[in-house]
């Protein structure tokens, strides 16, 4: 009786195992089908980069170059995005991800500037070049290894975890620094530890290009923040000057006694201090002492004004706070508070990068959220008087479009560059779309979509 | 008349949808009143909707329960209305709105255009449930610098699936329902505020010994997050 118990619980125990086991085997599987293809994928977009960037050079005509930098262009995004899905044990390749982005943005600006009708200079044709001979000790470099992974089975992880029970059985005797020095001559030679699988190869491709200095070329961003604010006033503030800033703020926005303690200082092109009242928080810059961000983190009550009504109370703050010369561009209405933009407004030109946005609570019409960096980042005098006729610029439009409103505006392009404009708003069938004229060339340099979202308008 | 259409076509469309789906009932959100033990597929719609504005319900059933309430009175407490817990024309106006799809300005439908919002938030709600506001503005502003910066790469989901970039991918935390906070502070990071001032990592000082992390430049110190670049 027992006997027979424990056998047929040995068996229920040993089917569970078989197909626990066979389970395990299909994902670990099907997991590695998406990194192998991920893989082929990384290398076949390298190489054809490698090859559109060589022929981009031999191409004379502009339609011919601005087909291979497209392609490039394409390619490189096309390879990060594969080279991202790979196995890792930490993130970040970083130099690789530096490289392929700088390739594929320094195509995007060629391929823009032909399209324009300009011509290659000589200086970016070195650059192209450089580009070029790094890319092909890069791409041979991954391409050993990617044949390693095909013929000898290395895993894809120094620590193994879970898939492959493959065993590393040697890699040809060049490394990747070795490669990338050779090709480009500038790195130093250095003996380096043959990588045990891809993503150790991978590594030692990062570090290798992390001794090599990135490129420089015009119109190449970074631009995931203001190196250096145009707009900050130049004198720089104490701590007590800045809490006197922070006071008078809130009390224009509504808390009239409050008394703001430091709370934390921020370095950096913003650095300065953090005041904190209760559950609103105020940000002092030292440099010029004034509120880059506030924030008040209240509960929100019962709905008693309109979008508009709310929109009008935030206007007449700003005022208060000394915003002249503001206008209101967009809102968003998120039920218990909507979302504000206001723009300034020189000589009925709207400058749109000297922008603060603002969220006002819709039960009592007070800022609850105030966000003056991009004013602060970009306010500076410009010039702007030299412009062509509005009918010149009505010229470049297509014939098909109806013209509802136009103005002139300041527009802020990739690279934190700006670009004075005609501003039309116009309409083609159904669909509504914002069209700029550069006002001093006529060049057509962006075009918005305008969709109606739950909560507003909205410019894609 | 332009106003009207999309809501119209929505509103037949769901009608169908209904039909399709049940056989006991042809109502519709907003028909009646919905409170603390209403059952039907207006039910199962109002979670829905709940749902997808980052309130929690537990599972989407039909059934107007203890925890579908609460999801309401948050609802109407977020959004300016009377907190009675009750699903009345107010509610349903203001969440049909807010879950509404997306029009061209001659009133085509073109779709929610949320797709990195969901997935923004989620990830938000799971490095920062429970931080300040601005700490949840400035998490998801750190993907969106990451996007812009040449080091990393150029997408949102590439940027939050990238392996080892965040533990709530690896560890899935990612797929618990994002709180409704969590979508706010990603629908003002995307409009451009950054209360990070240009951070590309964040972590919490108790719990990471991490050296490089430490290495990092650091910016400003959010709740129990500190963000460097």
């Amino acid at each position: 009786m027992w006997l027979r118990v424990l056998a047929v619980l040995l068996t229920l125990a040993v089917l569970w195992g078989v197909s626990e086991y066979k389970e395990s085997y299909d994902l670990k599987l099907i997991t590695e089908n998406h990194y192998r293809r991920s893989m082929a994928d990384f290398v076949s977009s390298l190489d054809g980069l490698e090859s559109n960037l060589a022929k981009s050079q031999a191409a004379g005509t502009p339609t011919q170059q601005v087909y291979y930098f497209s392609q490039a262009w394409h390619q490189s995004e096309m390879a990060l995005k594969n080279l991202t899905m790979l196995p890792a044990e930490e993130y970040g390749l970083a130099y690789v991800d530096q490289f392929l982005n700088q390739i594929g943005e320094f195509s995007k600006i060629l391929t823009q500037q032909i399209t324009k009708g300009d011509k290659i200079t000589s200086e970016q044709d070195q650059t192209l070049n450089e580009m070029h001979k790094r890319l092909i000790a890069v791409n041979r470099d991954v391409q050993e290894f990617y044949n390693d992974m095909n013929t000898a089975n290395i895993a894809w992880l120094d620590k193994q975890t879970g898939q492959a029970e493959w065993t590393y059985r040697g890699i040809p005797n060049r490394t990747a620094a070795q490669v990338v020095a050779q090709g480009d001559e500038q790195g130093t030679e250095e003996q380096q530890a043959k990588p045990m699988s891809i993503r150790g190869a991978l590594e030692q491709l990062d570090a290798s290009l992390q001794k090599l200095p990135p490129f420089t070329y015009s119109g190449q961003t970074e631009t995931h923040y203001v190196p250096e604010p145009l707009g900050l006033p130049d004198k720089e503030v104490t701590e007590d000057e800045a809490e006197a800033v922070a006071k008078n703020f809130l009390a224009k926005v509504g808390y009239a006694d409050a008394e703001p303690q430091l709370s934390g200082t921020t370095t950096g092109a913003f650095g300065g201090y953090t005041f904190q009242y209760a559950d609103k928080t105020v940000d002092v810059s030292k440099k010029g002492g004034v509120v880059t961000l506030f924030r008040d983190e209240r509960s929100i009550g019962v709905q008693q004004l309109s979008v508009d009504e709310t929109a009008a109370k935030a206007l007449q703050t700003l005022q208060e706070l000394g915003w002249n010369n503001l206008v209101q561009t967009s809102t968003e209405d998120f039920g218990g508070y909507i979302l504000l933009e206001v723009v300034s407004e020189v000589d009925k030109v709207r400058i749109y990068p000297d922008r603060i946005r603002l969220t006002v609570a819709r039960d009592n019409g007070q800022i609850t959220g105030y966000d003056a960096t991009p004013y602060w980042s970009f306010h500076h005098e410009r010039d702007l008087t030299d412009r062509i006729t509005p009918a010149a610029a009505r010229q470049k439009l297509r014939p098909d479009l109806q013209i509802k409103e136009s103005r002139l505006a300041v527009i802020s392009l990739p690279g934190w560059q700006e670009a004075f404009c005609y501003e039309f708003r116009v309409s083609k069938e159904d669909e509504e779309f914002l069209v700029y004229i550069n006002a001093r060339n006529g060049v057509e340099e962006k075009i918005q979509r305008i969709i109606k979202s739950p909560r507003g308008e909205y410019l894609e | 008349m332009l106003k009207i259409r999309p809501l119209l076509i929505f509103t037949v469309l769901l009608t169908v949808l209904t039909l399709c789906t049940s056989s006991v009932s042809e109502a519709a959100l907003g028909d009646r009143l919905l409170a603390r033990g209403s059952r039907g597929p207006e039910v199962t719609e109002l979670q829905k909707r709940l749902n997808m504005l980052g309130y929690v319900v537990g599972p989407i059933d039909g059934i107007f329960g203890r925890q579908t309430e609460s999801a309401v009175r948050l609802f109407q407490k977020e959004h300016g209305l009377a907190v009675d817990g009750i699903v009345g024309p107010q509610t349903v106006r203001e969440l049909k709105r807010l879950t509404g799809q997306s029009v061209t300005a001659g009133g085509t439908t073109v779709g929610y255009k949320n797709s990195d919002i969901n997935l923004l938030a989620r990830l938000v709600s799971a490095e920062a449930k429970g931080e300040p506001y601005r700490g949840q503005i400035a998490v998801a502003a750190v993907v969106l610098n990451r996007v812009k910066s040449p080091q990393f790469p150029n997408t949102i989901p590439d940027v939050i699936y990238q392996p080892g970039a965040f533990s709530p991918v690896a560890n899935g935390e990612i797929w618990k329902e994002p709180v409704s906070s969590a979508y706010n502070a990603v629908y003002e990071a995307l409009a451009g505020t950054d209360p990070s001032y240009g951070a590309l990592f964040f972590f919490n000082p108790a719990k990471t010994t991490n050296a490089y992390i430490w290495s990092r430049p650091q910016i400003v110190k959010i709740g129990n997050h500190i963000f460097c670049r």
